[in-house]
């Protein structure tokens, strides 16, 4: 019954052949509109027919694939622009919708100040146009710049519009112009701001009414169709009126200090790759330069940002080549004065940037990468390792080994596309139909709401859907306990999830319970709340309570003027005061001005009774308050500095308890060793949590690393959570679905945990140090036939460090250790001659495992020279096992 | 016979072995009457035939072979466990001996 209502309904779409809602198609053939759609998702999902993205839904039979393909097509001019989903989404929204602007588009000028890529967005813009299919593959692209010229108008204009034979002396030809040349395409003007009034009113002619008149031409008039899009760097002010009147559309292009700290670092990144490939070359970077980099200011935008990476670049490839050392490193004193002020800035630095960057990493490397593959591939393997292979492989190094079947080249190829089709698996974890309608639900909620959303908000908003539709089918309700307070806080966004979970409703047919509606309004309200943490208007305030008749304001006023700030309150307690007088006046200072402690209060103490009052006014008050007992200039310098940039009381605590610990060092070397915990969150603490810790648990020693999941609800009460575990654990990381900044502790989204490569970062940060020192310390006297055991064992963890970056696995750290211990007594049996085993089914092992095999012949190979040995093909074997068998599986 | 008999397994038997001698020193240290040996991966079925041993420990380079081991030794009732890696990286024979003792108890 139900397959003969499916096939009907499939034979209706059929005949049809146009886009209907699940309503049209219940009343054409009379029946249950709530059946057909579960039918017609069924069809969705046998790819029996398909969906048009919008509201209501539409679904269409599939015969052709054209409006996908197009889909698809659309994002590829401009995802080469760092930031196109980010801080330029709004402009490229913008160029979209000029090129597809009916019938021919419209005109376009691009503001921006020098170096923002003004150029290169043009050149997207005309990219799209082709792709779009808005302009036929071999339609033109014209640049021009209209500085050059510009001394002569005459000139300027002819070329633009072409040139009548005899119009002046020297023209003795018909020259047709650059709009001619143009036609059914785009001609950019650079520069337009320097066009003299007779171009401009020629250009203002052709943009109304379509029609130019060459110079010298009379009486003719001539057509083009042509797309004008200009560029300048003056200010939409300063221009013409009549330029922005004549010109619809107009793109700013946002200056590199507006750009985000990610597509900073991505600047950097994709340069230096670049770089690296065109040199051909390795890249190091010291750690220093590549902060200075990312907080400097260039003057001039991207382009002085590039022009300064390129001229570091050329210094260091100089010192390079006439020192003929063997790695092309870019140190700090290579950098222009300019980049080296950046540094200035590195108390400062966003704390977003230290996810970027590796924080115990004294060098950075950007090698050379395989043609054509960029956009697949980071970091999985390059060329010149996987051609260092092949050819090492060639000569024979290994004697008897030979490569099969597979050309070499093929042979890599094949296998690094492998790599990077495991690597994301990001888009194989969502449900293609879920991942449709979250994209729909997007797009609505950002028209109704006004704002924008993030593809890490999709994604986790994916997640915790997905778990939340497993829940309802089980029937497993979570409670939401302060509904009615989300209600009333966001009533836009509530009225928004109910009308989105009516989608879900009918998607799916199930019914979403009220409380998940819940969990929805937060998905929406995220950013804004996450916004309005970061831009904290208030301070924190920080009082100094001293005794003695002027030690706290003398103390305090020091630092007021050594850092220009007016933040800060200090009040003196002379040795007569009594306790009780002195508290008072602190609580009066307070109630006078209540609302400038709203963002907490830290109080800096000397001694005695001064560190009770904190706990006092808390309770007294209601207020948060932290307080720091015998503090000195410099633990009140970095409060007050810290509170006068807009950090939180939590942050400033932490800071200045570092400080203190670093001044008293003695005082505070007690600390037990806690154990590690990775904090998994989201808003229900158990659907995407649980998520979340499937994905991490493969990866970490469960000896000694907790993960624990918990709810996020509240800021407030998540943040006191964290203060009691902190209490036993030693929180190395925090893994949710809400960004969040808290006592310093790396935040991951769970748009970067179902990264590998951000994965193995989270791993790095959280895992034990090798015990690299203990290890030479115990071999030491052990082994006597390898010279240095320091040398050895710091040659083996550097090997296994490749190793793991060729085979591209993650081992745990206690195997790491095990078979570097192995490897170093492999060496001393080799060098005694009492190591001879075999490898029971050798040759069948080999063949199945070739490539590990091989990497790992290649990468010993240094290992063999120095020690000149000869390393057994048995003994790779049991390598190989090694690293094979005890490799981090992901299950999911 | 020694009261107690330990059995180390790591690949080739190798480093294990310097973990053998700092944990019969400490054993000795301690009056007591061990046999700790250790031994490659392949030879552990010879010795598990004609040895009794009390406890088994794994190399952490060889931790996927517990698995293997658990089935061998499921009918034996013989503990198993990987040795910790800070416990290895050290040669911390005092730690491991502990451990084994644990097991055992």
């Amino acid at each position: 019954m139900a397959t003969n209502r499916k096939k009907l309904v499939l034979d209706h779409l059929n005949e049809l052949n146009k886009a209907v809602t699940a309503k049209d198609i219940a009343a054409a053939l009379s029946l249950d509109r709530t059946n057909i759609s579960r039918y017609l998702n069924e069809l969705y999902k046998e790819n029996q027919i398909k969906k048009l993205p919008g509201r209501p839904v539409l679904y269409q039979a599939t015969l052709s694939d054209e409006d996908t393909e197009e889909e698809d097509h659309n994002k590829k001019a401009f995802s080469r622009l760092i930031g196109y989903d980010a801080s330029l989404k709004e402009m490229v929204q913008q160029a979209e919708s000029a090129i597809l602007y009916p019938p021919n588009g419209l005109h376009t000028i691009i503001f921006g100040q020098t170096g923002t890529g003004k150029s290169l967005f043009a050149e997207c813009m005309y990219q799209y146009a082709v792709e779009s299919k808005a302009l036929s593959a071999d339609a033109p692209f014209i640049t021009y710049n209209c500085a050059d010229y510009a001394q002569n108008p005459q000139l300027l204009f002819g070329h633009i519009f072409g040139v009548k034979k005899g119009s002046y002396t020297g023209a003795n030809q018909d020259r047709t112009g650059l709009l001619h040349q143009a036609d059914n395409g785009i001609l950019f003007l650079d520069e337009i701001h320097r066009l003299p009034p007779e171009g401009q009113e020629m250009l203002f002619t052709f943009i109304d009414k379509g029609i130019y008149r060459p110079l010298g031409e009379s009486n003719e008039t001539y057509h083009a169709n042509v797309l004008i899009i200009g560029a300048t760097t003056e200010k939409a002010d300063v221009l013409l009126s009549t330029f922005t009147r004549r010109i619809p559309m107009s793109i700013t292009l946002p200056e590199l200090a507006e750009r985000t700290i990610e597509e900073r670092y991505e600047l950097i990144d994709s340069f230096l790759k670049r770089e690296s490939q065109r040199l051909n070359q390795k890249i190091t970077i010291e750690r220093e330069v590549l902060l200075a980099f990312m907080l400097y200011q260039p003057e001039g935008n991207i382009g002085q940002f590039q022009r300064d990476l390129k001229l570091v670049c050329a210094k260091a490839f100089l010192n390079f080549r006439t020192k003929k050392s063997n790695v092309l490193k870019i140190d700090q004193k290579d950098l222009p004065l300019q980049v080296q002020k950046g540094l200035l800035f590195i108390k400062e630095m966003p704390k977003s940037m230290e996810r970027l960057i590796q924080q115990d990493k004294a060098e950075f490397t950007y090698q050379p990468l395989t043609e054509g593959m960029e956009s697949q591939i980071k970091n999985v393997m390059n060329d010149t390792t996987a051609n260092n292979l092949v050819r090492k492989t060639n000569e024979n190094l290994l004697g008897n080994y030979q490569l099969e079947g597979l050309g070499h080249k093929n042979y890599f190829n094949e296998y690094v596309k492998n790599l990077s089709e495991t690597s994301d698996i990001r888009h194989q974890m969502i449900d293609p139909i879920l991942k449709e309608l979250i994209k729909q639900m997007y797009r609505i909620a950002e028209k109704r709401l006004n704002r924008s959303y993030t593809p890490k908000i999709e994604f986790a908003f994916a997640l915790h859907l997905q778990s939340a539709l497993e829940r309802i089918a089980q029937n497993r309700l979570i409670e939401f306990p302060n509904l009615n307070d989300i209600r009333k806080n966001f009533p836009k966004e509530f009225q928004v999830a109910i009308d989105l979970s009516a989608m879900i409703e009918e998607t799916y047919s199930i019914e979403i319970p009220f409380e998940e509606i819940g969990f929805i309004t937060l998905f929406l309200t995220k950013q804004e709340e996450a916004d309005s943490i970061k831009k904290q208007e208030k301070t924190t305030a920080i009082m100094v309570l001293m005794h003695g008749k002027t030690t706290a304001s003398s103390m305090l006023e020091t630092v007021k003027e050594l850092l220009e700030t007016m933040v800060g309150i200090a009040i003196n307690m002379p040795l007569s005061m009594k306790v009780q007088v002195m508290y008072n006046r602190v609580r009066q200072t307070i109630m006078e001005d209540k609302e400038a402690y709203e963002q907490g209060l830290l109080i800096l103490t000397d001694m005695g009774s001064l560190n009770t009052f904190g706990n006092m006014l808390a309770e007294d008050l209601g207020l948060r308050i932290k307080t720091l007992p015998m503090v000195s200039t410099p633990v009140v310098l970095e409060a007050v500095r810290m509170a006068s940039i807009g950090r939180t009381l939590e942050d400033i605590y932490q800071s200045c308890q570092t400080v203190l610990k670093s001044s008293t060092k003695q005082l505070t070397s007690m600390d037990v060793k806690k154990k590690k915990a990775i904090l998994v969150t989201c808003f229900t603490g158990e659907g995407v949590a649980k998520k979340l810790e499937q994905r991490i648990r493969p990866i970490l020693d469960s000896d000694n690393v907790s993960i624990i999941p918990l709810q996020f609800l509240h800021r407030e009460a998540f943040n006191q959570r964290i203060d009691q575990l902190m209490e036993t654990y030693e929180i190395k990381a925090i893994v949710g679905t809400v960004e969040f900044d808290y006592q310093n502790i790396p935040f991951y989204t769970a748009y970067d945990i179902f990264n590998d490569e951000k994965l193995r970062l989270l791993k790095n940060q959280v895992e034990e140090e090798l015990p690299i020192n203990e290890m030479i310390q115990s071999l030491t006297g052990t082994l006597n036939k390898v010279g240095s055991v320091q040398q050895l064992m710091h040659f083996l963890q550097k090997l296994m460090q490749q190793l793991k970056n060729e085979l591209n696995v993650m081992i745990p750290a206690g195997v790491e250790t095990g078979m570097m211990l192995h490897i170093a007594f492999l060496i001393e049996g080799l060098k005694t001659g009492t190591i001879l085993r075999k490898f029971s089914g050798l040759d069948e092992y080999a063949k199945k495992n070739r490539m590990t095999m091989d990497v790992i012949k290649v990468t010993l190979i240094p290992l063999e020279k120095q020690y000149q040995i000869a390393i057994p093909e048995d003994e790779i074997a049991y390598i190989a096992q090694m690293i094979i068998e005890n490799k981090v599986k992901f299950h999911l | 016979m020694a009261e107690k008999t330990i059995m180390l397994v790591c690949s080739a038997g190798m480093s294990t072995s310097l973990l053998v001698t700092k944990m019969q020193a400490a054993s000795k240290a301690r009056g007591m009457d061990t046999d700790i040996f250790a031994v490659s991966a392949a030879e552990a079925d010879k010795y598990l035939a004609s040895k009794e041993v009390d406890v088994l420990l794994l190399g952490p380079q060889v931790r996927f072979m517990k698995g293997q081991f658990e089935k061998k030794l499921a009918d034996k009732n013989i503990p198993l466990d990987i040795i910790n890696m800070q416990d290895y990286g050290k040669m911390n024979g005092e730690n491991v001996l502990n451990r084994a003792i644990e097991l055992m108890n």
